[in-house]
């Protein structure tokens, strides 16, 4: 298994502290999540990581060996770093073929277009694209090298729904591969359906750190939602909390599933199921302390 | 590092700016071509009054030679204007549009990026220098045929046809040096001052600023000549003196190797610490 692990980054920048102390651990074959509010730090994290930024402390470590700057992993990693910016006179062909050539890889421009979904635009100049053509085009080219770790910031930034969908799936399947992931989001819903471990990250610092064993096992508000009254129900849960067609209780995902079963049986079918984690608590948390 | 500088011209040669530049280079000596053709006996002859009454001037003056030393001329203004427009552009455009950040996280260091940006703007210099003069030569023997050449610098000089060909490819060469080290320039101030427009004013203000202090005031700068980069851009007029003035060449092709040199050097310094984020 292959580690790359960034201690303690420190990064001021006109005498604001941006990043404090921050650690991160990404492991192959996991997938993982660093969220925070606007400002939080995530995007100079990443910089780091690229090496486009020197931290003012901090070092990092490559499968238990030291490096000596952060420019070693660029190496290992392929980078989508927030919106990527292109060769607006360069066809997208042209574009990957570039970074191709820098990279100095044999990977084919042609398969990496076709995985994004643009092959039939492959060869239209990058100022014609929408912004989530580029957003593709950006996730094409971090597989180019086909690197062991790849760091992606915001990479669902203005893409529809069903592309969104498709990038999801595509990271499950680079994962699989055995690929280490970090992503940076919003989307802490989606997320949570395939990544592994989950990095909160507020004024610069960790704020929390968990992964989704922990998540599962801990007890979290479950709202069930029905198309008809639950009143009569209440006799037999008589702990959670009843409110019109809703039942609102406080379980694992193992309690959870027991009650679902329990609940089939007597023909009582949610037609939709809404799970509230630490995470996505802590987020909200932190957001609204912002707003405050 | 010869990927690196293939992608440079690759990229030079995708760019509208590049077609523009040469564009209105041919414009240019067409229109020097045209000017000589039409109004260039008359010019000539209210230029040689004086000398027509103390020599008598035989033979074809107004030759393809005299037409490619007038362009020599437009070496002082027009060129580096046309060659700063591409040059100046190469490396703050990347930094303007982002995509600086696309390639530096690729395994490359920031020197190499920043040599191939240098070597691709002294490249481009000499496919523009090569396109200049054979639109300048060919079409000016064609046109105006052989003959001696006459020019009026620091006096009279007259030179055989016989010298002229080597004098004019020296000529040549020792323009391509004196523009690629203004291109390196341009390079140069794009990475201080981050922006393309920037860097092509302060380029061409400094051709301006330096070719008016060489003229105006030739008695204050005596001595501090030697800085002035337009001094030595002009040093191929040194190449017709009937005697050529060979150390006078050789010594400002120094100052112009010295010139680029300290302008890499400064901005692979500046470079390095240069923030590629904001």
């Amino acid at each position: 298994m292959r580690i790359i692990e960034t201690n303690k980054l420190n990064l001021r920048y006109n005498n604001r502290q941006i990043l404090s102390d921050v650690s991160l651990t990404l492991k192959s074959g996991r997938i993982t999540t660093l969220i925070g509010p606007n400002g939080a730090g995530k995007s100079s994290a990443f910089r780091i990581l690229a090496g486009l930024v020197k931290p003012e402390k901090g070092t990092v470590r490559l499968d238990d060996i030291q490096l000596q700057s952060f420019e070693e992993l660029r190496n290992h990693c392929g980078y989508l770093l927030e919106s990527p910016d292109f060769y607006s006179y360069l066809s997208g062909k042209e574009n990957l073929e570039l970074l191709i050539q820098i990279s100095k890889s044999k990977t084919d421009s042609e398969k990496l277009l076709q995985l994004v979904g643009l092959q039939n635009e492959g060869n239209k100049k990058v100022q014609h694209y929408s912004r989530g053509m580029k957003q593709r085009l950006g996730f094409a080219q971090v597989l180019i090298n086909d690197p062991d770790f790849l760091i992606l910031d915001e990479p669902f930034n203005g893409l529809d729904p069903e592309v969104k969908t498709q990038m999801l799936a595509q990271l499950v399947t680079l994962k699989n591969e055995g690929k280490g992931i970090l992503v940076s989001t919003h989307l802490l819903e989606d997320m949570e359906t395939i990544a592994d471990d989950f990095v909160l990250l507020n004024k610069g610092r960790v704020y929390l750190k968990s992964n989704m064993e922990d998540n599962l096992n801990e007890k979290q508000k479950v709202v069930l939602h029905f198309s008809k009254s639950v009143k009569n129900l209440k006799q037999y849960y008589p702990e959670n909390l009843f409110e019109n067609n809703k039942i609102i209780l406080m379980a694992t995902i193992s309690e959870t599933e027991a009650l679902l079963n329990d609940l089939y049986k007597q023909n009582f079918i949610p037609f939709r199921i809404s799970r509230s984690s630490i995470l996505h608590d802590k987020y909200m948390e932190i957001t609204n302390e912002s707003a405050n | 590092m010869n990927r690196l500088i293939k992608i440079e011209i690759f990229k030079l040669l995708k760019r509208t700016r590049t077609y523009l530049s040469i564009g209105l280079m041919v414009i240019l000596v067409a229109l020097i071509f045209w000017g000589l053709k039409s109004q260039g006996e008359s010019a000539l002859d209210y230029a040689l009054q004086t000398l027509n009454r103390d020599f008598l001037v035989s033979g074809n003056i107004l030759n393809g030679y005299l037409a490619i030393y007038v362009i020599l001329n437009t070496l002082w203004i027009h060129i580096p204007i046309l060659i700063v427009i591409v040059t100046a552009d190469l490396f703050s455009s990347e930094l303007e549009s982002g995509t600086i950040r696309l390639i530096l996280t690729r395994p490359l260091g920031r020197s190499y990026y920043l040599m191939s940006k240098y070597i691709s703007s002294i490249i481009f210099v000499i496919i523009f220098m090569t396109i200049w003069a054979i639109i300048s030569v060919l079409p000016a023997m064609l046109l105006f045929g052989k003959g001696d050449l006459i020019v009026i610098f620091e006096g009279l000089q007259i030179v055989e046809e016989k010298e002229l060909f080597t004098k004019f490819f020296n000529a040549f060469l020792f323009a391509i040096l004196g523009m690629s080290t203004f291109a390196v320039f341009s390079v140069s101030v794009s990475v201080f001052t981050r922006r393309s427009l920037n860097a092509i004013l302060v380029t061409l203000g400094f051709l301006v600023i330096s070719t008016l202090l060489q003229t105006m005031a030739p008695t204050i700068f005596k001595g501090w000549e030697s800085f002035l980069i337009t001094h030595h851009l002009a040093k191929w007029q040194f190449l017709f003196y009937s005697n050529p003035a060979n150390s006078e060449v050789l010594s400002s092709t120094i100052w112009l190797v010295i010139f680029s040199a300290v302008c890499i050097l400064a901005s692979l310094f500046r470079f390095r610490k240069l923030k590629i984020t904001e």
